[in-house]
């Protein structure tokens, strides 16, 4: 989780940074003024904020009143780190909507022991926020179903293998849950897509070609600017999942560590399921031809890292198509 | 914090301290052998602040936080100096005010106090008075990273 810090005092900058690193899931962002940190905000969420009162040009409370004013900080974690426990200065900070105080001289267990807590709340608050987004969906993954002419078991299936690469990335529960529910809407931006050009049975034409090559953007547009993480990644999955890990996908010609790890988990993901699926035009490869595709490919069009570690458990591989495989579907 | 403002300061006991930043430290070794230098070092820093940012950071880095607090402490003396020769008290202030703030943090309660003492004489437009404060913050800095070697905090070695 995030921690945006903010203190214009580059020892108070510093011990704070080194505290919060101390803590659990933590990644601390340390910036030395108001204006730097909404900066950071309008690029970047942070988790939680702390952030020192007495600054020289914008203050704490301004920026706190500032970021409580956005439409998407407004309900972010923010503690105010304070020398003075004038009344007047807590009062102000609560009416604009401060989360916590933390007094100067800070004390380490008490601000760890703060910091712990909050995050626990942020994360608790996001689930919440990603189970009401999740029955919607599960709905809208259908619905790209309709409209796609590649199988209801495909989106299954890819859905799984991103899981399966998240967790040997080492990624929490939390998160590994997270993708699987985000990658089915990767194609969603196919409904924007006119029925003539999406099941034309022939070859695309440059034109057609490009038209399709919006779908990306398309499902970016449909799912961006939410407030739960889980329609955040999977807006993000949607928008760079065409990427190419040598800067030759689209649409933006993203290159190597650029894409968001998301995209590139999915991109080895569903390409792996593409080709060893039945499609109207095609037989399915074996496993061992797309995975010896996909091997040539590292480094090229697949992130090498998550191409290998997928490769690395061929049981959960072979274990994930039997459970869903085309047939079974419907049934 | 509070502590600072709220009780009033005994400036004997602050003459003290600041006798104490000052003293050959040679001294204060001798006399850590007979063990009279644990009273020193309770005078000068927070103990248990210390103790317990040591052991949650470690002394790697403890020693560059030490660094930055030393680097940063001697910009801000600078600029209350410049400050001081514009008659720009307010400044003065707010550089003592940032000072008093980082020592505190770090359980340097004898700069603290120093910091304490500038903020008050500059907010009382006492040009004479900053003066001597600064003057003391410098010495008291001088002796800092000796101080804290007793307490197994270095800074970090300079590689050239
Ligand atoms: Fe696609
Ligand atoms: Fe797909």
């Amino acid at each position: 989780m995030n921690v945006l810090i903010v203190d214009d005092n580059p020892t108070n900058l510093q011990l704070l940074k080194l505290l919060v690193a101390k803590v659990d899931d933590c990644v601390p962002v340390a910036v030395d003024s108001a204006e730097k940190a909404l900066a950071w905000c309008a690029q970047n969420e942070p988790d939680l904020v702390l952030t020192d009162y007495m600054m020289p040009d914008m203050d704490g409370l301004e920026l706190l009143s500032r970021l409580r004013a956005s439409e998407t900080m407004f309900e972010v974690p923010i503690v105010v780190v304070t020398t003075t426990d004038l009344k007047e200065v807590r009062q102000r900070a609560l009416e604009l909507g401060a989360s916590d105080f933390i007094t100067k001289p800070v004390d380490p267990p008490e601000l760890r022991a703060r910091v712990r807590n909050l995050l626990a709340l942020r994360a608790s608050q996001m689930k919440l926020k990603d189970r009401a987004a999740q029955d919607l969906v599960i709905r809208l993954s259908r619905t790209a179903e309709y409209r796609d002419p590649e199988t209801g078991a495909h989106i299954e299936r890819m859905a799984r293998y991103a899981r399966l690469i998240a967790a040997k990335l080492g990624w929490s529960e939390d998160e590994q849950e997270r993708i699987l529910m985000a990658a089915p809407m990767h194609d969603i931006g196919k409904v924007g897509i006119p029925d003539h050009i999406l099941l034309k049975p022939a070859r695309l034409t440059p034109e057609e070609f490009t038209a399709m090559q919006q779908h990306p953007r398309l499902g970016h547009g449909i799912l961006k600017g939410s407030t739960s993480p889980l329609v955040q990644m999977a807006a993000e999955i949607a928008l760079y999942h065409h990427e190419k890990f040598d800067g030759g996908g689209y649409p933006e010609g993203l290159k190597g560590e650029a894409i968001p790890l998301t995209a590139r988990i999915v991109a080895v993901a569903d390409v792996f399921d593409a080709l060893t699926s039945q499609r109207p035009y095609k037989k399915p490869w074996t496993v061992e031809q797309a995975k010896e595709l996909l091997q040539s490919q590292r480094g090229l069009h697949f992130d090498a890292v998550c191409v290998d570690l997928f490769f690395s458990d061929m049981d959960a591989i072979e274990a994930i198509r039997s459970e869903f495989s085309d047939e079974s579907r419907g049934l | 914090m509070n502590d600072y403002v709220a009780k009033p300061i005994d400036r004997t006991k602050l003459a003290e301290v600041v006798a104490r930043w000052s003293q050959n430290n040679d001294d204060l070794a001798v006399t850590s052998i007979g063990g009279e230098s644990d009273d020193d070092v309770v005078g000068l820093f927070n103990p248990v602040l210390l103790g317990d940012l040591k052991e949650t950071l470690g002394p790697e880095a403890m020693g560059e936080l030490l660094q930055t607090y030393l680097d940063d402490s001697a910009e801000r003396l600078g600029n209350a100096e410049a400050d001081l020769a514009a008659s720009s008290f307010k400044a003065t202030a707010s550089e003592a005010h940032s000072l008093k703030g980082a020592s505190a943090n770090l359980g340097f309660d004898g700069l603290a106090m120093i910091a304490v003492q500038l903020e008050a004489a500059a907010k009382a437009a006492d040009a004479v008075g900053c003066k001597s404060e600064i003057g003391a913050y410098r010495k008291a800095l001088v002796h800092l990273p000796k101080q804290l070697s007793k307490l197994g905090i270095s800074l970090p070695k300079v590689v050239s």
